[in-house]
């Protein structure tokens, strides 16, 4: 619980402190949210190399725009980050619309995970998230963004409805309805397995 | 959510960016911050003043409250127990004093402080006699002075203290025994037509009883006041008064004596003190208090005897 509320006040200050436009606590909050942002981003456009110049043209917007306007002392600056993040996928499909693929690079062969880590120990993890991914991939856009930002980022109810500019109670709401597709996602796929299997 | 997608979707946390990338990024970044280089407003000022209000957010959740009220309770417990039996050549004797001083200012009541101050001075005296049967110190004149000076102090806190609690005891007890005799109001409403009247006792300290009394002769002379046959008088409250009023007469002799007692058991231990026997005048000394420990369980008992003569 100590950790927790120490974790809290150094994000807080570090908000703070790059509110006002400190270079250090920029660079720090950058190293605090980046995987979070670039899981966010790589899940809407599928594709590994795009993901991550998005992720670093977002930093880049983000430190544009404290600059340049003076942001209000109770804005969220996590919050501000997603939003920039969203507004890039959305201007990245419309420069691309015709060549762009929806699924995430699983299939292929390529790994999207951190190059520097042991391959052979995510092995086990890698095709758990592979599967879910491709369940995840097959749901509506708002209800895959809603699962991503609550039960993988962890992001809390306000940071969620600063984020989607839509109301807490909707935010619920449509968790709910995406959780209940997601479990009826996994039920096809499961049955799906076990006919494949009947017949070997 | 099924309990294993749930898993699942935990497993998408390790989607990380590479970490080679990463630390370009950052570079390219901090390039860029610097090619675009504002004026930065975290001053050294604005930064202590940013910490602060951050702080203050981040210790007003519930959370951090009841935190740091385990935190010291905790931790004052686990203080004040090494610095507890300090003696007064410690360096920790100071805190000792401190704490006790504080002990003896939370304490409200009148009897109660003087009381505590009391065994508190006498436990001070009995530390530095045992500190004297000790010859390394015996030797140190210097020492020895300065814990003689000190000794008598104490001495006369006790003794200060012990006559404070004797007077309180006193002036209770007597107050005690007037409450009583104004605590009953006995009025007679009478009227000279009707021969029966109507008494009522009232007794601020219990129930007002109210009686019909058909026996009671009353006066037309006599203004709302009715002379009352004395197997009437034997009703209710009056008869309380009388034993309160007589066990309350003896009471400040006993106290009397037991301040007699204190004083002269403690000039005692001044003269064997002086007379270097200060084994003996710590056998003394615990004999006192003994009588201080003793006069508490008095006191305790006194209360629930009242609250089971209440109830």
């Amino acid at each position: 619980m100590a950790k927790r509320i120490a974790n809290k006040f150094k994000e807080d200050n570090l908000n703070s402190r790059a509110r006002k436009q400190d270079q250090d606590a920029f660079i720090k909050l950058y190293n605090l949210y980046v995987d979070d942002i670039y899981r966010f981003i790589y899940f809407k456009v599928g594709q590994k190399e795009e993901a991550q110049d998005i992720t670093s043209s977002v930093f880049m917007k983000a430190w544009d725009y404290i600059t340049s306007t003076k942001i209000k002392e109770e804005k969220n600056l996590k919050a501000l980050f997603y939003k920039i993040a969203r507004n890039s996928v959305v201007d990245y499909y419309r420069q691309n619309k015709n060549q762009i693929s929806l699924e995430v690079e699983t299939e292929k062969g390529r790994i999207v995970v951190d190059e520097s880590v042991d391959v052979d120990s995510e092995v086990s993890s890698k095709i758990e998230w592979e599967r879910v991914s491709v369940l995840l991939n097959n749901l509506k856009p708002e209800y895959k963004e809603v699962i991503l930002l609550r039960h993988v980022n962890e992001l809390s109810w306000e940071e969620i409805s600063q984020i989607t500019g839509k109301k807490m109670g909707a935010m619920r709401v449509l968790l709910h309805r995406a959780s209940k597709a997601l479990e009826k996602e996994n039920d096809k796929d499961l049955d799906k397995k076990n006919k494949v299997d009947k017949k070997v | 959510m099924n309990k294993e997608i749930k898993k699942q979707l935990n497993t998408l946390k390790d989607i990380t960016i590479d970490s080679s990338f990463k630390k370009q990024n950052e570079e390219a970044l901090l390039s860029y911050m610097s090619s675009n280089e504002v004026k930065s407003e975290t001053t050294r000022f604005n930064f202590f003043v940013l910490w602060l209000r951050d702080f203050s957010k981040a210790i007003s959740q519930p959370a951090f409250s009841v935190l740091a009220f385990v935190l010291i309770l905790v931790t004052g417990t686990v203080l004040i127990q090494p610095f507890k039996s300090a003696m007064p050549n410690d360096a920790l004797y100071i805190a000792r004093v401190i704490s006790e001083k504080a002990q003896i200012n939370i304490t409200f009541n009148n009897e109660s402080r003087s009381k505590l101050a009391a065994k508190i001075a006498n436990d001070h005296a009995k530390d530095i006699a045992t500190m004297l049967t000790d010859p390394e110190i015996k030797n140190d004149q210097v020492a020895v002075a300065k814990l003689n000076e000190s000794f008598k102090k104490e001495i006369n806190t006790v003794k200060e203290n012990l006559t404070k609690i004797n007077r309180t005891t006193n002036t209770t007890t007597g107050q005690e025994a007037t409450s009583t005799d104004e605590d009953v109001t006995f009025f007679v409403v009478g009227t000279e037509k009707e021969d029966n009247g109507l008494e009522v006792y009232a007794n601020e300290n219990q129930n007002s009883d109210i009686q019909e009394n058909n026996g009671v002769n009353l006066s037309p002379d006599a203004e709302g006041v009715a002379e009352i046959p004395e197997e009437n008088t034997q009703a209710t409250s009056t008869g309380d008064i009388t034993e309160t009023a007589t066990s309350t007469e003896t009471l400040p002799n006993d106290s009397d004596k037991d301040g007699d007692s204190h004083e002269e058991a403690l000039d005692e231990v001044q003269n064997l003190f002086d007379q270097f026997k200060y084994e003996e005048a710590l056998e003394g000394l615990n004999k006192i208090d003994e009588l201080i420990s003793q006069g508490e369980k008095e006191e305790e008992v006194r209360i629930e005897e009242d609250i089971e003569s209440a109830s």
